[in-house]
């Protein structure tokens, strides 16, 4: 017995290890897909020209394209489009994306406001576009066809933001302040609305954009009133209007809108401001994506990396639906609601629901604090 | 006849774990060799991509110099010292119009900028050089491991060794499943470590 156990476990021993070697092993580095395809993929964002805004998201579109373009061997070109948030280039540039034939999808527009003029003119010439970085609620109750979008959308900003009043701040009166305009109106009314479902005693104001004087706003800050909230649309207002807060001496808890998450615009020490993307820099995917960036750049913008994840969204539907080497509009538009990245350098999947809002989209919520954001847990 | 059988097997797998042993101590020899000199091509991949991105910058500095001051010779010295993608990527900038175009040729937005997919490239090289590395590491680990069941099948023979020496059948059997538990065990341990 104990020879025949002794010979068939080295026989069975024997067959495992027979089955598999060290050679069979996969090599380090395998492109995961390589499959030659090209396209022009337009990008709807600042370009970086004098006196306009940075080109971060730019930045972080070329990077994912040409990382992508490296993973996955295809010769995807990119096309700027140098449209930040100024309405008037809107119509223009999405008429000259349009009539690009080489431009099979794009990335972008990243405002809100441009996209709905930029958008019917996408969906018209059958372009679909993924923003990373426009967050109004109707851009997706299906006037746009081909509207998509990486970020979380308004009602879950409104959503944060009544969160955040109501677990961490836990105020006497709250002061909600808008400025007339679309995007804060919009927000306001969700978090009035989250607001009184809370039961939160609260107050209101409206201000106009550009607003040189707030002493109205000022006057209506009692003692009680403990927590302003004040999601206006244009940061430099917003900073304005909490420097003649302080200077009357009062000093209550200040809590803004994702418009005001830029510290060389608004940097009130202690306000709460919410944003759709986290500190890519901070993930664990992500960083080695921000040392490249920094490499190529030679300086950070974690918080536009959603461009990047953008841009990948887009570049997997064209090079899914590539046929004979060459993307199309009509395969990136009928592949983008099929698209599923089962991780991204946010550290989060990307899929679309019916409505092409993304899933499980949410907001961050950061506290400045000695000119930097902490992450508000 | 058992005793024979045991030291036998025990000798067979001595030998196949030494050869394991030794193919693995091969493979990470192998695999130090290619991580080295990959790393040093990433390495050379890396500081050939910042050399490109300074040198770019320097020569346009040179060129809209020269073109400031319309000076024909310095502005072919200089477009005479850039390479095709440098010159790609500067007459892209030069055809776009003035007030919608980035700041510099070498941005995001210019797609005749090349030196980005460099950098990349240079990335990837070096990490591949480290998945390497990690590989070699894994296969020096798996040869000391196939080492340790070698000394450990060292153990099998000397219990079957003394077995044969004592009189006690208890103390035989006892040895006996000593040498078989250690040699299965082994064996085991071999499969897994192949």
């Amino acid at each position: 017995m104990l020879v025949l156990g002794v010979s068939g476990t080295l026989l069975a021993m024997l067959l495992v290890t027979g089955c598999g070697s060290s050679e069979d092993t996969e090599p380090a580095h395998a492109a995961t897909d390589t499959r030659s395809c090209s396209g022009t993929i337009a990008v709807m964002a600042s370009a970086g020209s004098a006196d306009e805004t940075q080109p971060a998201q730019m930045n972080w579109a070329r990077v994912a394209l040409d990382a992508f373009n490296a993973e996955h061997g295809s010769s995807f070109a990119i096309e700027a489009s140098n449209v930040y948030d100024q309405t008037d280039r809107a119509a223009p540039e999405a008429r000259r994306l349009a009539a690009d034939a080489t431009v099979v999808g794009v990335v972008g527009p990243v405002s809100s406001s441009v996209t709905e003029i930029a958008g019917p003119i996408f969906d018209a010439a059958g372009l679909a576009y993924v923003s990373p970085s426009a967050t109004a609620v109707s851009l997706t109750d299906g006037h746009l066809k081909r509207f998509f979008r990486v970020v979380a959308n308004n009602d879950e900003q409104a959503e944060a933001i009544v969160h955040l009043v109501t677990t961490t701040l836990d105020p006497k009166t709250v002061l909600v302040v808008d400025d007339r305009e679309v995007y804060s109106t919009n927000l306001t009314a969700g978090v009035v609305e989250g607001f009184e479902k809370h039961g939160i005693d609260f107050d209101t104001a409206s201000v106009d954009a550009g607003q040189p004087d707030y002493a109205d706003v000022v006057r209506k800050i009692t003692p009680s009133t403990d927590v302003i909230v004040m999601p206006l649309l244009d940061p430099d207002d917003a900073q304005r209007l909490v420097d003649q807060i302080h200077a009357a001496g009062k000093t209550p808890i200040i809590v803004g809108g994702d418009s005001m998450f830029s510290l060389n615009d608004f940097d009130a020490h202690g306000a709460y401001v919410p944003s759709y993307a986290p500190d890519v820099s901070k993930m664990e995917d992500g960083a080695a994506t921000v040392k490249l960036y920094s490499q190529i750049f030679g300086d950070l913008a974690p918080f536009a990396a959603t461009a990047y994840v953008a841009m990948e969204t887009v570049a997997t539907a064209a090079l899914d639906t590539c046929r004979n080497g060459q993307a199309t509009r009509e395969g990136v538009a009928e592949g983008l609601p099929d698209v599923a990245l089962p991780t991204t350098l946010l550290g989060s999947p990307v899929a679309f629901d019916k409505h092409h809002e993304l899933v499980g989209g949410r907001y961050w919520m950061y506290r400045i604090e000695g000119g930097n954001y902490r992450l508000i847990p | 006849m058992v005793l024979a059988i045991l030291l036998g097997t025990a000798a067979v797998v001595a030998g196949l774990t030494a050869w394991r042993a030794s193919a693995h101590s091969g493979e990470a020899q192998g695999e130090f060799a290619r991580s080295t000199q990959a790393l040093n091509d990433a390495n050379a991949l890396q500081q050939n991509a910042s050399q490109a991105a300074t040198d770019e910058r320097s020569l346009f500095i040179a060129y809209e110099g020269a073109l400031a001051d319309q000076d024909p010779v310095r502005i072919a010295d200089a477009r005479g010292l850039m390479g095709p993608p440098t010159l790609r990527a500067i007459d892209w900038w030069s055809d776009q119009s003035r007030e919608s175009r980035p700041q510099s040729p070498f941005s995001a937005a210019n797609p005749e900028w090349t030196t980005p997919r460099r950098i990349i490239d240079a990335r990837a090289a070096l990490d591949e050089s480290v998945a390497m590395l990690a590989a070699a590491d894994e296969e020096i680990h798996a040869s000391h491991n196939l080492e340790l069941l070698e000394a450990m099948i060292a153990i099998a023979f000397l219990t079957g060794g003394l077995t044969a020496t004592l009189k006690s059948r208890a103390a035989q059997s006892m040895l006996l499943g000593v040498s078989v538990a250690v040699l299965s065990l082994s064996m085991v341990g071999l499969a897994i470590l192949w």
